[in-house]
């Protein structure tokens, strides 16, 4: 009676260490494909930052040439009503007040610039992270492999312990002499 | 002032950028919750795996126990037989068979120990046996110890009594002291096993020294009761009040025998009445009684015993003479000539007194006689029983030849004649008759008396009537007793043999069945008349004609020289 079921039993031992074994082999592989996937996102993602950054950049050129049409037709208005008033538009007060709104006008053109390059740049540090993840996500996937390795032999050695102690108790307690 | 609807620059703004792919990337999307399940399966695989070997190791635990058990109850059983043995040695034995015995149970529980299957089964039998080993070993132990103290002890209290018994000459006072410091020896040892405080050892000392002293005095008053007496007074301080009284019983004991026979034997005279030695064995006394009261009058009972014995010794010398002489003349003498031949005999004859000497003949008629007669009532009650428990021998006997008074003889002749009265139940007749039907059967057909019948019974009691007379007087002739040749071919022919009647005209007739001669029985019916006895039938007369016949015949037949 006693041997049948010690024999069982360290079968079923030593069916759970390979089983064992497998699944850690099989969850490695499985975080591993994970982490590689992630990784193609990451790069995906860097890919439209930098798109985004050279974007930004463009939308920038736009919004000053915006700001410098702006100025010019404020300046023009202003000469306008000057010169509606009979006030002399090239000089004097006038034309102080024309060259004051063409400074205001290119600075709010340098600062539309300095805008659109500060979002570019944001967007460029946004792809060095997604590069760097994607990095960080290649090297998971490959510890990922390594500790299903290990798992594995950690399964399979501690079904071999497992088995190897009932067989010594077995002989030990006389199960398996007769 | 009027406004033109017109806006000199453009108003539209360009949007934001910052796409991002953002995608929901579950582990089990790539079958790591396979791989987990598949470890957790690994892991109930071995937990069902331990589980079942559990159930495997407790029913072999439950064989382990009972098999450790079982060996552990053999064990006991075969430990207490080996501590039993060795309980039962005692002293010497016992200590020195502590550490054999000692060996042998760890043999014994080790060598059921390696009978076991398994290792676990060995723990558990360890659990048990060990404590019963280590119990029994205490126990030895203890017994050792107690024997060897016993030993010990034994031993010392053996030479203490051997010094008391063995002494070579009693009245030796070196020999004693040595006896003495022997004992002190012994002493020592005792107390130093037994751990003794000094009054105990003194009070066993003075025991056995007492014990010691009691034997040597006693010893010598059994020759010497003075010097007795005066050991007595000198050892006194050796000895107990118990031992002190009753070697001073023994050694006045020893007086009064030795000293009063010493002292009824110097006084004896034969010349002297028994009633003067008294007195003179009184007035002697004191000088030997050593204070002893009772001395003279003992030494007066043994003076009187000394006197008897002077007499009891004459008669016992007679008695002896006289058993001597009967004993010769039972073994068969015929006279007191024939007695004396024996030289030891004559000599007790000459010894005794002339009144004794004289009744020896008739003592030797009277034993004579009453051996005869005792001889014959032997043989006859012998013969007498025979007559009824072996009829058949009985008859073939001679009466004649036998050893046995004449009276005796009478009665056995008329015993032998009753039986023979009715041949048929003679048993040599029917005996005879059953061997001349098995050969004369034709002739005793002719005849007519095959068988006896209501027609031929007269004629067939002739015939067995003659051939008895004819067996009686052949045996008497030839002094045995006739055989089956004697009669078919001698004793029956004859009886049936043909005779020419007395007159030529009469018939031949068979020799049993002669006519009586007229007048031939008249001496025979006077002589029973003289007697007193019944007058003979005409068959007892036939019968006796024909015996006369036969007797005449065969002495006739008989060879010259026979007797």
């Amino acid at each position: 009676m006693a041997f049948p079921l010690a024999a069982a039993g360290i079968g079923a031992s030593a069916a759970g260490g390979l089983t064992s074994a497998i699944g850690s082999l099989f969850q490695g592989q499985a975080q591993a494909n994970m982490y590689n996937y992630q990784a193609g996102v990451a790069l995906a993602n860097k890919t439209l930052a930098q798109q985004d950054a050279n974007y930004s950049v463009a939308t920038g050129e736009v919004e000053a040439q915006q700001h410098g049409m702006r100025t010019r037709a404020e300046v023009g208005a202003t000469k306008v009503g000057f010169g509606a008033g009979n006030i002399a538009v090239n000089s004097g007060t006038a034309s102080k007040v024309a060259k004051s709104e063409i400074e205001i006008g290119q600075q709010n053109e340098a600062i539309t610039r300095a805008n659109a390059a500060k979002r570019a740049y944001g967007f460029n540090v946004a792809a060095a992270e997604d590069t760097a993840q994607a990095g960080a996500y290649q090297f998971a996937a490959l510890t990922s492999t390594t500790a299903g390795d290990i798992g594995a032999a950690s399964s399979i050695i501690g079904g071999a312990g497992s088995v190897s102690s009932k067989f010594l108790q077995g002989i030990q307690t006389g199960i398996f002499n007769g | 002032m009027p406004q033109v609807p017109y806006q000199p620059y453009s108003t539209a703004q360009p949007s934001s950028p910052g796409e991002r792919i953002s995608v929901n990337t579950p582990p089990a999307a790539f079958g790591e919750n396979i791989g987990a399940a598949l470890k957790q399966l690994g892991t109930s695989f071995d937990q069902v795996g331990s589980e079942l070997f559990q159930r495997a190791v407790g029913f072999q635990d439950i064989k382990n126990e009972t098999e450790a058990r079982e060996a552990d109850a053999k064990y006991a059983e075969q430990q207490g037989l080996l501590h039993a043995d060795y309980t039962a040695k005692e002293g010497k034995a016992a200590v020195d068979g502590l550490k054999p015995y000692i060996d042998q149970s760890h043999q014994l529980r080790q060598s059921i120990r390696d009978n076991l299957s398994n290792p676990a089964a060995q723990r558990m039998y360890d659990s048990a046996s060990l404590g019963f080993l280590q119990r029994n070993i205490f126990n030895a132990a203890g017994h050792a110890g107690n024997e060897n103290k016993r030993w010990v002890v034994g031993t010392a209290q053996a030479k203490a009594d051997l010094a008391a018994k063995t002494m070579v000459n009693p009245t030796d006072e070196e020999e004693a002291e040595q006896k003495v410091q022997d004992i002190d020896d012994q002493s020592h040892v005792i107390a130093g096993a037994q751990n003794w405080e000094e009054p105990q050892r003194q009070d066993w000392k003075l025991k056995q020294t007492s014990h010691f002293r009691l034997g040597q005095i006693g010893e010598v008053s059994k020759t010497d009761p003075p010097h007795a007496f005066q050991m007595l007074d000198k050892y006194k301080e050796q000895m107990t009040q118990d031992d002190f009284d009753h070697v001073s019983d023994i050694v006045r004991a020893q007086n009064r025998a030795i000293g009063g026979a010493i002292l009824a034997n110097n006084i004896f005279d034969p010349s002297k009445s028994l009633k003067d030695m008294e007195a003179d064995v009184e007035k002697q006394a004191p000088k030997y009684a050593h204070d002893d009261p009772l001395f003279a009058q003992h030494a007066i009972q043994t003076l009187r015993g000394v006197y008897n014995q002077k007499h009891y010794a004459q008669k016992q010398e007679d008695m002896t003479n006289l058993q001597t002489v009967d004993e010769a003349i039972g073994k068969g003498v015929k006279d007191e000539r024939e007695l004396r031949l024996d030289p030891q005999v004559a000599a007790a004859i000459d010894a005794l007194p002339a009144n004794k000497r004289n009744k020896i003949p008739a003592a030797i008629n009277n034993f004579n006689a009453a051996r005869l007669k005792s001889a014959h009532e032997d043989n006859f009650t012998q013969l007498w029983g025979m007559s009824y428990n072996d009829p058949s021998s009985f008859l073939d006997l001679d009466i004649s030849a036998q050893n046995v008074s004449q009276q005796q003889m009478r009665q056995l002749m008329n015993r032998k004649a009753t039986l023979i009265k009715n041949p048929q139940d003679d048993p040599r007749v029917a005996r005879a008759v059953g061997w001349m039907r098995a050969s004369r059967g034709s002739e005793l057909e002719a005849l007519g008396i095959f068988h006896r019948n209501e027609n031929n019974k007269d004629q067939f009691d002739h015939f067995t009537g003659a051939l008895s007379s004819a067996i009686d007087v052949w045996q008497e002739e030839n002094k045995r007793p006739p055989g089956y040749k004697d009669i078919v071919e001698t004793i029956g022919p004859q009886v049936i043999k043909q005779r020419a009647g007395t007159h030529f005209w009469s018939a031949n007739r068979p020799f049993f069945d002669q006519d009586v001669p007229k007048g031939w029985g008249d001496d025979l019916k006077a002589e029973a008349e003289r007697r007193g006895e019944p007058a003979p039938t005409d068959e007892e007369i036939n019968r006796a004609f024909v015996r006369s016949q036969f007797i005449q015949l065969y002495h006739k037949e008989k060879p010259s020289g026979a007797q």
